[in-house]
């Protein structure tokens, strides 16, 4: 071991450490004892260390600090700032589950919807609309060559124009009544975005019910309904 | 909360709240985060310390909690600083007076530690913990002990040019190895 090597190892050296009596640490100091130049250097190395251990054990402990770190164990951990992170992370989840979450749909046939155009289809005296859209589809509708299922009627124009318009669970739902081999119909139409939670096939359904047949389909925007009580097989003719 | 885990919470906040706050302030350079620090790493030991078996390591288990902590606060405002660029100092250092350092207050060696490299001052401020081995000290730092022990000696190398740089007269502009002003802000 020569100088610089001694050096290298006693800038480590700790008097008060467990590792004071390694065997390195032994025969540099053996070295310290039979060179003045390095004993000189290694005394100054030693003061610089302790220096530097008063100064660290100078800096203030803030007042209240011990008292702060035991009152903030007992705190509840959802009072913790690092669980506030967890917290924000489970409402941005809980957000994006609420978008892309599926909802619970339920068929046309058994909605509140189907039972309320059932009811209104009861009173048909108190059914009337007007305007030149409705007209219009309404001639169409009576066509014995019309299939009601490739019907695309213009629900904004029909409201507009005077079709007869009800309200249900506060969303729009238009009516037109026709008649066809002397039975009446009534032919129904809301928006698919105002019931988003409803299904339906793109192919007509004809759905037994006590107060008459339900027909029910849909488009890409809209959901349809059919009361009518005309007979099944006549009614399937129809679609 | 059971009484004994209260209790031995109590007494080894006693022990070792102050060492690790000093550490945390050399290592972030103020009092706020240096307390938020020291808070952090017993709030975590609280929740996780009872996976420690070897309790006489609850000393170095907090100092390399309290490492991380520090660490991952700076990877998160992105001031790391790249270990592998900083130039080697192998060069004997400059010698300074032992009687300028004695004169120095804790600021002034406080703030002569926050000019150097990061990675030479964390052992530097464990070397002050007289009862961390090195082989602690090097699990704290997460490095090999002679990794360690060649980081410290460099460490020394750069405080004493910092110093250096410091005392009445001193040239800061001048000088082999000099330290850079880090921006610490």
């Amino acid at each position: 071991m020569n100088t610089q090597e001694a050096k290298l190892i006693l800038r480590s050296y700790r008097p008060e450490s467990a590792e004071a009596g390694d065997a390195h640490y032994v025969e540099a100091l053996g070295m310290v004892e039979t060179d003045a130049e390095l004993r000189a250097w290694f005394e100054r190395e030693q003061e610089f260390n302790r220096m530097l251990v008063a100064g660290q054990e100078q800096i203030a402990v803030p007042a209240g600090l011990r008292e702060r770190l035991l009152t903030a164990r007992s705190r509840p951990v959802w009072r913790r700032p690092a669980w506030w992170g967890v917290a924000a992370a489970f409402v941005v989840l809980g957000a994006i589950a609420a978008v892309v979450w599926p909802r619970p749909q339920q068929p046309v046939a058994n909605s509140a919807l189907a039972a309320f155009v059932l009811a209104d289809a009861q009173h048909p005296k108190t059914h009337g609309g007007h305007g030149a859209e409705e007209a219009a589809f309404k001639a169409s509708l009576k066509q014995t060559t019309t299939r009601l299922g490739t019907q695309s009627p213009d629900f904004p124009s029909l409201r507009e124009s005077g079709c007869r318009t009800l309200q249900h669970d506060g969303r729009d739902v238009l009516e037109v009544c026709f008649k066809r081999n002397g039975a009446g119909l009534h032919f129904y139409i809301a928006r698919r975005e105002d019931f988003p939670a409803l299904v339906a096939g793109s192919t007509p359904v004809v759905v037994d019910n006590p107060a008459g047949h339900l027909v029910v389909w849909a488009d890409q925007a809209y959901l349809y309904i059919v009361v009518t009580n005309l007979e099944r097989a006549q009614l399937e003719k129809l679609l | 909360m059971p009484a004994m885990a209260t209790d031995e919470f109590t007494q080894l906040v006693d022990a070792h709240y102050q060492a690790l706050f000093r550490f945390a302030f050399s290592l972030a350079k103020n009092s706020a985060d240096a307390g938020d620090l020291t808070q952090q790493t017993f709030l975590i030991w609280a929740e996780r310390g009872h996976r420690l078996r070897d309790r006489a390591k609850a000393k170095t288990w907090l100092f390399s909690t309290l490492y991380r902590e520090f660490l991952r606060g700076r990877r998160q405002a992105g001031r790391v600083t790249a270990w592998e660029d900083l130039d080697p100092q192998d060069a004997e250092p400059p010698a300074v007076e032992n009687d300028f350092v004695a004169s120095l207050d804790a600021g002034s060696l406080a703030d002569a530690l926050q000019q150097i490299d990061e990675v030479y001052r964390a052992p530097l401020l464990l070397f002050c913990q007289r009862d961390l081995s090195y082989k602690e000290m090097a699990e704290v730092l997460d490095v090999p002990v002679g990794t360690v022990m060649s980081r410290l000696s460099r460490g020394k190398a750069q405080l004493r040019t910092v110093l250096l740089g410091s005392r009445p007269g001193g040239d800061l502009g001048a000088g082999p190895g000099l330290v850079p002003a880090r921006d610490f802000s």
